[in-house]
């Protein structure tokens, strides 16, 4: 555990985004620009990582509730995934076909996971949340597609929130529902009949900036049947949590029936690699959706999978994030109380978030995650956070020991 | 180029911005000094404002006066807009023959003033006065274009509908000029509006500026807001990212519509 030589600069931080600010657009773009986070109160660049924790470029060291925005599930550097990886980087890394453990690789998740007939794989969640909703308008020929309000299936045209360079065509045929709202799927279904092609939905509802929601009892049943019954496709984009409340995936812990289901994210430790999955019926529409990428074979992120599944699926590594993870959002919860506010951990234990209650601002658990930052404990302000195998009772105990200090910091800055 | 998006910029965004000229520079402020009139400015079947000149001050009010001594209608939103850049355009005068002269000479001086604040000499330093008057007409007209891109154009109403319900101030520090952009509901749906200057009970959201130099680099072109933001110095934002995030949204928008 790191001494407590708090609170942490960040200049050599501040000082390389000064440089990538100009070669770079933006510096940093996307969810990981610094505007996302705490902007001048926050690590922009790391340096190295093992286990639990991080470093950055300052030198600074973080128990590192963000694991990369997932994909590390056992803990940076897990010795026995990297010596798989560099097995396979040492026979080469690019080639012009693909490799045997791509094979592997697809028969490991079919023979594992309830909904995959077949597998298919690329590199980031918009490459397989993006063919799904084309084979789901293939199979149907229809073109409208539901999503959730303020869920996020990718950088894509299609899903993205943002308006630049995106035509109104690429939108129009997009619909949306709110979360666990089934009377707004069945409105968007009479009033679009025999026009829905696909529907897609994460397993849970997990906005940037606000609480997540799980599903209310009889959501997925209803979301099925209507499914059912329109003829539209369910699509799980499942890319956030795969693989970390459970190995056969999300929809098998919340015992949904998707018809495809996309994974990335910790599928492989934090090697580059999504996969798209499933039904029999949707195969000959999957094989009619050109789906290519020059990295997307690559041997090196299959054998990290392999790896990483075999571990998930050997070890005690699921139940281990889900009692961690539970500790630290009671703790948490018990601790704000204390200190005399309502907070809320939302979400799986394994993929916690916490909201102060009074604060729909924002400022509240702005000042929180800032403190705790300059403390060593890297808790995203707007994001859900992510536990990983590597982390121990002993983080979770200074974390919830550091909060307890930070909650009055909170209190104190409000009041000021 | 979506000329009744600029023509409504121009009348809810850009006039305004006479309220803060006629009180800075003396050339526009002698240009009204003795005048009393309203005059109003419509596009056919589109948007519409109105300026009341009185007692050496203007005030600008959106939409259409109940009885304007001068009444320009402009047919096309491309008319109202070629005016606005200067160039020599007549517009139908349905109100207001007696006061051709106030048309003729004073008001072409008061756009020609704005005009020189809103894109200074390019080359010639100002002094501090000047600066800070042109941060502060920049930062009037920029709440102002957020608030009236986020009310009309429709290519951006998804963004519209998405963006929070709340107040986004701006300021300026040490001591302002301030303003803010709120959301707010109305009559069961939404409307977007900007004050300048006008005390402020709660802010969901804020943006602030290290002092008038950053603003006006902003404003000129010369800074990106998110690598500001990103380096922490000369903008800071807290609150309602949300609400920020949209805003900055309408902010570009309203800029490539504008040529800014």
């Amino acid at each position: 555990m790191q001494e407590k030589q708090k609170p942490y600069a960040y200049a050599k931080s501040l000082e390389l985004f000064a440089r990538a600010a100009a070669v770079i657009p933006e510096g940093i773009y996307g969810h990981q620009n610094p505007a996302f986070v705490l902007p001048g109160a926050c690590p922009y660049f790391a340096d190295r990582a093992q286990g639990g924790h991080f470093w950055d470029v300052d030198g600074n060291q973080y128990i590192d509730f963000q694991c990369g925005y997932g994909p590390v599930v056992l803990g940076h550097n897990h010795p026995e995934v990297e010596d798989a990886v560099r097995e396979q980087m040492a026979k080469g890394s690019c080639f012009n076909h693909p490799t045997r453990l791509m094979v592997d690789l697809a028969e490991r998740l079919t023979s594992l996971i309830p909904a995959a007939d077949w597998a298919a794989f690329a590199k980031n969640g918009s490459d397989v949340t993006t063919w799904a909703i084309r084979i789901a308008r293939e199979y149907t020929g229809r073109e409208k597609i539901v999503m959730a309000r303020g869920a996020y299936h990718g950088a894509h045209a299609w899903c993205t929130a943002y308006p630049g360079g995106v035509l109104d065509d690429e939108k129009k045929h997009i619909l949306s529902m709110r979360w666990n709202r089934l009377d707004d799927l069945e409105n968007l279904a009479d009033g679009h009949k025999d026009r829905i092609a696909g529907i897609i939905l994460t397993p849970y509802h997990h906005p940037t900036y606000a609480a997540q929601e799980m599903p209310a009892g009889g959501f997925w049943e209803g979301v099925r049947k209507i499914c059912d019954r329109e003829g539209i496709v369910l699509i799980v984009d499942d890319i956030r949590a795969c693989f970390r409340l459970d190995v056969r995936c999300s929809p098998h812990y919340f015992n949904i029936d998707p018809d495809i289901l996309c994974v990335a994210k910790a599928m492989a430790n934090g090697h580059p690699i999504s996969a798209a999955m499933g039904r029999k019926n949707f195969r000959e529409s999957a094989e009619a959706v050109f789906f290519a990428g020059t990295f997307w074979s690559s041997p090196a992120p299959m054998a990290a999978a392999l790896k990483t599944l075999s571990i998930l699926e050997s070890t005690d590594a699921i139940p281990k994030m889900e009692r961690l993870g539970r500790k630290l959002k009671t703790g948490l919860e018990e601790l704000g109380q204390k200190h005399g506010f309502r907070v809320t951990a939302s979400g799986p234990a394994a993929l916690p978030y916490l909201t102060f209650d009074d604060d729909p601002d924002l400022y509240h658990i702005q000042a929180f995650s800032r403190h705790m930052i300059s403390r060593g404990i890297f808790l995203h302000p707007h994001h859900n956070w992510f536990i990983c195998a590597a982390h121990t009772d002993e983080d979770i105990d200074y974390t919830l020991e550091t909060a307890d200090e930070v909650f009055p910091e909170v209190r104190k800055e409000m009041e000021s | 180029m979506d000329e009744i998006l600029r023509a409504s910029l121009f009348l809810k965004a850009v006039l305004p911005l006479m309220e803060d000229l006629v009180d800075f520079d003396t050339i526009a402020a002698s240009a009204i000094s003795d005048k009393r009139l309203i005059l109003q400015f419509e596009v056919k079947n589109g948007p519409s404002s109105h300026l009341r000149i009185e007692g050496g001050k203007i005030r600008h009010g959106i939409g259409m006066h109940q009885s304007p001594d001068i009444r320009l209608t402009f047919k096309k939103p491309e008319l109202l807009n070629r005016m606005f850049d200067g160039e020599d355009v007549r517009p139908g005068l349905r109100k207001g023959f007696f006061h051709l002269l106030f048309l003729i000479r004073e008001f072409p001086k008061l756009a020609e003033r704005l005009q020189y604040y809103l894109e200074g000499d390019g080359k010639k330093a100002v002094d501090e006065k000047t600066k800070n008057f042109q941060v502060r007409i920049g930062l009037h007209a920029m709440l102002g274009g957020m608030a009236t891109v986020a009310s009309d154009d429709a290519s951006l109403r998804s963004i519209a509908d998405e963006t929070p319900f709340g107040t986004l101030l701006v300021r300026i520090l040490p001591d302002g000029p301030f303003g803010t952009f709120t959301k707010l509901s109305h009559n069961g749906g939404y409307i977007f509006e900007s004050t300048f200057n006008q005390p402020v009970r709660h802010a969901n959201a804020v943006m602030e500026f290290a002092g008038p130099d950053a603003a006006k680099k902003l404003i000129d072109g010369a800074l990106n807001a998110v690598t500001a933001i990103g380096l922490g110095q000369e903008i800071k934002i807290r609150g309602l990212l949300p609400l920020i995030d949209k805003a900055s949204i309408f902010l570009y928008r309203f800029g490539k519509i504008m040529g800014v």
